[in-house]
């Protein structure tokens, strides 16, 4: 059970996936206009991570590894159009609020990113923890930067007005506004971090793994020789 | 053939196909189950919007306009109250939508806006009622005098387009036979 924690707790602090990882970032600056749009896009993706690593780990052993990319997509696209489905029958102005960007989680990368760095290759149990910490990870980030950005953009929380009109700063509604922040909240955590000794190290889990991988492996094998 | 073939060449086809044709039938469940409310969700909307933009409506007949142009759809109300328009125009995002409630003369007695694609408190200015409410009471080429909104001019632009069409067509709308 402690070892599942950890794994809980990885994904929603050590390898945050949209701070630290910087993963699935177009939906958080796209999305956190609006506390209501951001909390449910972060739900709708947490559902699908948690689904589509959960199926990905059952079927690790089934699927070839020639057609893995494809079969990840299908299942991830799967669970994506049945949230969509059920969200627009049963939530229809979340599903107007978030528009595009609810059947974009199909080419998320954090999703497609879990299923082929994590759920491929461990057990279901663990696969099911690992959706859960990076769902709440991206959550918490998505949630509190519209919390902000609602609340000083367009002086409302949920919708209630909390600020009077004429006292907003408009940009933060805007795509640059959206980037001033998700600059600022890197920098308070590579801050935070340095401040308890920790060093910021963004962590690819490359496992070997170059098709997810940022970096060239020719740099990597020269960095490690010194 | 041996194993290794298999393995090779018809397992990852065979692993695929049946991933796929399983997600089909559950897709296929789900959208049967959704489906009739998608729909009932989408005409209830509809409905609202018409019945706010032409308060007293009873019942609507779709009236085929597809002949006129710049007009995407009108109803008559079958109590004789007057009709409802929608138009469609390019605002700066996507296409702004109104729906214009018209009396029996052609004049406006009530006007909603969709700009969700329009900029969050800057194109979204023109879906407000403060704006919206320029055009109640018009009829024919008088909405063309109706301002725009500074820094809000394609957003704004696009109502009033949108606007202009209805009313300029409103006695082709009014001749219209029902679809």
């Amino acid at each position: 059970m402690k070892a599942k924690m950890k794994i809980l707790l990885n994904g929603i602090f050590k390898e945050n996936p949209v701070l630290i990882l910087a993963l699935g970032c177009c939906s958080v600056l796209a999305v956190s206009v609006s506390v209501s749009g951001g909390l449910g896009m972060g739900l709708a993706l947490t559902f699908v991570l948690v689904c589509s690593n959960v199926v990905i780990s059952l079927l690790r052993n089934i699927i070839p590894s020639k057609v893995r990319i494809p079969c990840y997509i299908v299942v991830i696209a799967t669970f994506v159009t049945l949230v969509e489905m059920l969200m627009e029958a049963y939530l229809k102005s979340l599903y107007d609020s978030l528009g595009v960007f609810l059947s974009l989680i199909v080419v998320n990368c954090i999703v497609l990113g879990r299923a082929e760095m994590f759920a491929s290759k461990h057990t279901v149990g663990e696969s099911f923890f690992d959706g859960l910490g990076m769902g709440i990870g991206y959550t918490m980030v998505i949630t509190g930067m519209s919390v902000i950005r609602e609340l000083f953009g367009a002086g409302t929380l949920l919708g209630y007005r909390i600020i009077p009109e004429g006292y907003q700063l408009s940009i933060l509604t805007q795509a640059p506004g959206g980037f001033f922040l998700f600059g600022c909240a890197i920098a308070i955590l590579v801050w935070a971090m340095a401040k308890h000794g920790k060093k910021f190290e963004p962590k690819m889990g490359c496992d070997g793994n170059c098709a997810a991988c940022h970096s060239s492996c020719d740099d990597r094998k020269e960095a490690e020789a010194k | 053939m041996t194993k290794e073939n298999f393995n090779e060449y018809i397992k990852p086809f065979v692993v695929l196909v049946v991933i796929c044709l399983v997600v089909s039938a559950l897709l296929a469940c789900t959208h049967n189950v959704t489906e009739p409310i998608i729909e009932e969700n989408a005409r209830v909307e509809a409905e609202a919007t018409r019945k706010a933009v032409l308060p007293g409506a009873s019942s609507f007949t779709e009236l085929d306009v597809s002949a006129i142009q710049g007009v995407d759809s009108a109803f008559r109300d079958e109590g004789g109250t007057g009709y409802v328009a929608t138009a469609g125009y390019k605002g700066y995002g996507g296409t702004v939508t109104v729906t214009v409630g018209l009396d029996n003369d052609g004049k406006v007695v009530g006007i909603s806006a969709n700009v969700s694609s329009e900029t969050p408190n800057v194109g979204t200015k023109a879906g407000q009622d403060s704006y919206l409410n320029n055009y109640m009471g018009l009829s024919g080429s008088e909405a063309e005098k109706v301002d725009t909104i500074t820094n809000a001019t394609y957003s704004s632009t696009a109502v009033r387009t949108d606007v202009s069409n209805i009313l300029e067509n409103f006695e082709s709308i009014k001749g219209a036979s029902a679809k």
